[in-house]
């Protein structure tokens, strides 16, 4: 995948992950948006039944945006893990946040249903993968 | 907010208990945003009713359609479960809005959609997998379970299914079980009347108590008797009532 150009524009810092490293954490506190600029990262979720991988995302890939849409509890809904060296950019959130708040309160009210449902049938799916 | 924006247009619509708000399969372009009350979100199984979700107050539904641009029909109905006031909104300006936002908003949003499909593809693959396999099982046990067979050996009379009323055949009962009968005809009985795998007849057993049964019985397999000029069939009941049901059970256990 070839990053659209656009995205340079938001990144604010470049950062570089080893392989396995923990970068984001299901649960903990934490609203900023990452794309993928080299490798992949896998996306895990807890399930009573012990942890899953649920999806594999590569270069280009955001990454960390549902408790950034969803404003009402910025916590990370899942775990994402470095799958071999991994290089993300962190997004001007500031810039993001002040174009979002922009928007109509009908499209952010879709935008937020849409990610809603995201999380809902990903928690679904991985309690479906365990059983 | 720093710009005055067009806001597009809204309407307000209000439901009772029971009214269908969108029908799964139509074509329908509008979002809804419940104002007042709950509404359940459903798809139809053949003639099962599958609860998706119940929403309520300052929630959004219908946006699925928006972010398929209007291609795809509705993916699920969605009924009112007691009075309901909803605010409609019409796509159009909300469409134009969309395609005009920061392009790093629209992004995101398309990666989330894309996302979202893919796990309700999972999620449909897996919920289909494991509701198989449950029926693999299920079937499987039934193919192991082992019925008792109760020899008897008593006359009984059959004719094939919607044949003449008059018509009688007639055989002996070698062994019984809840699910079906071995039974000896006579060969000749097979020249006029075919005698298949698969063949159903209707049967009647008359117990020793004197109660007498009709059941409907197809042929599982066909072999050649130890008696000569002798067909054994091995019938199994496809359509037993529940007395006939009693009466076999209360005869295999005396």
């Amino acid at each position: 995948m070839v990053l659209d150009s656009f995205i340079y524009g938001y990144i604010a810092k470049e950062e570089v992950f080893g392989p396995q490293t923990l970068i984001l954490e299901e649960g903990a506190k934490g609203d900023w948006v990452y794309v993928v600029l080299e490798g992949k990262v896998k996306v895990r979720k807890r399930t009573p039944k012990g942890m899953v991988t649920i999806d594999t995302l590569g270069e280009g890939a955001i990454v960390g945006e549902i408790p950034f849409l969803l404003k009402t509890h910025k916590l990370r809904t899942a775990s994402v893990i470095a799958d071999g060296v991994v290089k993300l950019g962190i997004l001007d959130k500031e810039r993001l946040e002040k174009e979002y708040e922009l928007l109509s309160p009908q499209l952010k009210s879709i935008i937020k249903t849409l990610v809603l449902r995201l999380e809902e049938t990903t928690k679904k799916a991985s309690l479906l993968a365990v059983s | 907010m720093a710009e005055k924006k067009k806001i597009p247009p809204v309407v307000h619509l209000s439901y009772s208990k029971g009214e269908l708000i969108i029908k799964e399969g139509d074509y329908g372009i509008s979002i809804y945003k419940i104002l007042h009350g709950y509404v359940q979100i459903f798809k139809k199984s053949g003639t099962n009713k599958i609860l998706l979700a119940t929403l309520g107050r300052g929630e959004v539904f219908g946006e699925m359609t928006f972010f398929n641009f209007l291609l795809e029909p509705r993916s699920a109905s969605v009924e009112a479960i007691d009075d309901v006031e909803i605010e409609v909104w019409h796509p159009a300006m909300l469409t134009e809005e969309y395609k005009n936002m920061p392009p790093i908003l629209r992004y995101i949003s398309k990666q989330a959609l894309d996302r979202l499909l893919r796990m309700n593809r999972i999620v449909d693959d897996l919920s289909s997998k494991k509701r198989q396999k449950k029926q693999k099982e299920i079937n499987h046990r039934e193919s192991k379970r082992k019925y008792y067979r109760k020899k008897w050996d008593q006359e009984f009379s059959y004719k094939p299914m919607g044949s003449s009323p008059e018509l009688k055949l007639s055989g002996m009962i070698r062994d019984i079980s809840p699910k079906g009968l071995g039974v000896e005809v006579a060969a000749s009985n097979a020249i006029n009347f075919p005698h298949n795998p698969g063949d159903k007849f209707e049967v009647n057993i008359q117990f020793p108590s004197g109660k007498t049964i009709c059941v409907v019985a197809q042929i599982k397999s066909v072999k050649k008797s130890k008696t000569p000029g002798s067909l054994f069939l091995g019938l199994e009941f496809t359509d037993i009532d529940r007395d006939a049901n009693k009466q076999i059970t209360f005869f295999m256990m005396s």
